[in-house]
């Protein structure tokens, strides 16, 4: 028989064969499964010390797909006739009907399995996408949903993957490098200032000891630049650490007599996008 | 209990023998599910005698200082300075200064002013925290470099600020320490020498350095028994209130007892108790933590009369004749200690870790060093405070000695720095 001429009446059961209790106990089933996972896993990662949470939460996803998957493999058969040509026809239709009407929702779906193989940002990473900063709070199955600093969630279809950038600051680690800029009067003993800026951010609460702390300097024509480079002990503090830096570094500088550099010399010079880096 | 006896208990050791007191593997994983499902029941604590622990009356705080008085540090100070001995006589010794280092609530301070008193040697006295937020290092020209007597700091914490400056101050004292000619011993909290050795990379500026060993089960037996030996002239047993089982040796409890003691130390096989095993883990051999729980476990009979008490304990011409008495230890499953309060996060974090560090601090420093709004720290100090984890004396707040295991868990938690005890 030639798939042309499978009817409807070919491909499905007749609807006194099909059992919709049983169907409707693993719809149920699936959605209670998934609703545990999406309980559980939190729950889990709050008892175990935060670093785990970074492995844990990336996996809920992948369990409720897994969930889906599996309910709908379950279903199929007690609504389609079991035989190959039936499936190739069943999937094919459902296939052509999403490819139409559905395109770039089958897009998201699509890019939302890849994204949870490849992993370009998993839950608790801070990602730019689309020119959008902020934490990803969760991963469904068609759109990951953004945190950002000023508080607005953010929902980004999967399929931004294809042909957008995604940066991540901190790929599934906890740390992530933050830095905190000055500019001062170039006439200046610079040990002592890189001295001064080390100790402030040995004094931040904030800050990560396992991990270095360095002062980098560089001379430009109106100031000399210092980057203090550190860690935060939870890297969804980025903001609030850089903040810190800088409060307790201005006031450092200030009581050691350090000048900065006249606000006119500063206005006149284009900064380096990297200086605006978390 | 004899005063030597109790001198034993005390042992400074290199950093690599330090032991905490072993923590059995069932008890770990008990703990561990049940920070995950909280409804599990501990299976440890006997249901049948809850009602009777429920009505245990609060032993009143006279009867509880004369059972657990305040700990003096005299046996303390000799066990420290047996300990300096070979370095003290030493003519030409590698290095001048001896950190002594132990855990936050050991009293390590005032062993070492204890040490100093006997021996009259100087005890450096620490600049105003003003200065040490300031750039002025003036004070450091004052140190005494080429005394010929031994120079004691009882507590580094108050050389120390976490502040920009203060780190500074800190720096430049330990660089005058280490030119000095003079020998130094110096006492700094765990917490604090953590941040000395692993932040500012100035543990190897010390010549030496070791570490109060902690208290072990029999170690907190024998220092119990010699602090209710203190004033208690009445003989007392103490036995756990769900078992009814001897939680220290009776033969070693009251005064007038001592004789029989030194006979009959160590024929029972069954000290030290179980209580006193769960209590030198949980406090993690810290002396302070430890007496601290133990004045809290301490209760009455329902049908004692709590001022009567109070006065036979006290009353040393009645003890001699008195019958032995009474006091009911809660089992230590059934004991409420602090808990940092639920919802606690990194403000609360940074302010307990700052609290440690430090050894306690006033309002006024806290608001320095922590850049958040005054608002907010009051209401976190009254927070912890209202949960029992930190307590305000002498104008000054500090981590609460009982609230201290649950605080070193939840900056654990957190991913704070930690300290090695």
């Amino acid at each position: 028989m030639s798939p042309e001429n499978v009817g409807p009446e070919q491909i499905f059961r007749d609807f006194d064969q099909i059992p919709f209790f049983y169907i409707i106990f693993l719809v149920l089933a699936a959605i209670l499964l998934s609703s545990l996972v999406r309980r559980l896993i939190p729950s889990l990662a709050r008892v175990l010390p935060p670093r785990f949470s970074y492995y844990l939460l990336p996996m809920m996803p992948i369990f409720r797909l897994m969930i889906t998957g599996l309910a709908l493999l379950m279903i199929v058969p007690t609504i389609v006739k079991p035989s190959m040509q039936n499936f190739i026809a069943f999937f094919g239709a459902i296939g052509l009907a999403l490819g139409f009407a559905f395109k770039d929702f089958a897009s998201s779906l699509i890019a939302g399995i890849i994204a949870v193989y490849e992993q370009p940002y998993r839950v608790g990473d801070r990602v730019t996408i689309n020119g959008v900063y902020g934490e990803v709070q969760s991963i469904n199955l068609r759109a990951l949903k953004l945190v950002t600093p000023d508080d607005d969630a953010v929902t980004i279809p999967h399929n931004c993957i294809w042909n957008g950038m995604v940066m991540n600051s901190n790929d599934g680690c906890r740390e992530q490098q933050c830095s905190a800029l000055f500019y001062l009067n170039p006439d200046h003993d610079a040990e002592m200032v890189c001295q001064i800026l080390q100790d402030v951010a040995l004094a931040s609460p904030y800050t990560l000891f396992s991990r270095p702390i360095r002062v980098a300097v560089r001379e430009m024509p109106w100031a000399t630049q210092y980057r203090i480079r550190a860690y935060p002990v939870d890297g969804r503090d980025a903001f609030a650490y850089i903040s810190d830096l800088t409060c307790r570094g201005k006031a450092a500088l200030r009581e050691a007599g350090l000048k900065f550099p006249a606000a006119g010399g500063i206005a006149g010079q284009a900064y380096d996008a990297t200086d605006y880096a978390v | 209990m004899s005063e030597e006896a109790c001198k034993t208990i005390w042992n400074f050791v290199p950093p690599a023998k330090f032991k905490l007191p072993a923590e059995p593997a069932s008890r770990k994983a008990r703990s561990f599910f049940q920070r995950l499902f909280p409804g599990i029941r501990n299976e440890d604590s006997e249901s049948g005698h809850e009602a009777v622990q429920s009505e245990l009356k609060n032993a009143p705080g006279a009867l509880v200082d004369w059972l657990a008085p305040f700990p003096s540090w005299s046996q303390a100070a000799t066990a420290i300075e047996e300990t300096l001995s070979p370095w003290l006589e030493d003519e030409i010794p590698d290095g001048n200064s001896m950190v002594m280092v132990a855990p936050y609530g050991s009293g390590l301070g005032k062993m070492l002013a204890a040490l100093a008193e006997k021996n009259h040697w100087r005890v450096l006295a620490a600049p105003d925290y003003r200065i040490l937020r300031s750039r002025d290092f003036s004070w450091l020209a004052d140190l005494p470099l080429n005394s010929e007597s031994t120079v004691v700091i009882p507590r580094l914490e108050e050389f120390f600020l976490r502040h920009f400056n203060g780190l500074e101050h800190l720096r430049k004292f330990v660089e005058k320490i280490f030119k000095a000619n003079s020998r130094y011993i110096i006492g700094c909290n765990s917490w604090l020498w953590h941040y000395i050795a692993s932040a500012m990379h100035l543990g190897d500026s010390f010549s030496r350095v070791c570490y109060l060993q902690s208290l072990q089960a029999q170690d907190l037996q024998q220092l119990f028994c010699w602090l209710e030996s203190q004033q208690n002239h009445r003989p007392t047993v103490f036995r756990q209130a769900d078992n009814g089982s001897f939680v220290l040796p009776p033969e070693l409890t009251g005064k007038g007892r001592v004789e029989v003691a030194d006979n009959i130390a160590g024929a029972k096989s069954e000290f030290p108790s179980s209580f006193l095993k769960k209590l030198a883990v949980e406090s993690r051999g810290i002396p302070l933590v430890a007496w601290a729980i133990w004045r809290n476990s301490l209760r009455l009979a329902p049908d004692e009369d709590v001022a009567e008490i109070a006065r036979e304990v006290a009353d040393n011409d009645a003890a001699a004749t008195a019958k032995a008495k009474t006091i009911w230890v809660k089992a230590f499953e059934n004991i409420e200690l602090p808990v940092v309060p639920e919802g606690a996060g990194q403000a609360d974090a940074f302010l307990l870790l700052f609290l440690l560090q430090h050894d306690g601090l006033t309002a006024e420093t806290i608001f320095a060093l922590l850049n958040f709004g005054r608002d907010q720290l009051i209401s976190l100090l009254n927070r912890l405070q209202k949960a029992g984890v930190v307590v305000f004396e002498n104008n000054v707040w500090r981590a609460s000695w009982q609230g201290y295991p649950a605080i070193r868990r939840f900056l654990a938690e957190q991913d704070h720095l930690q300290d090695a005890m």
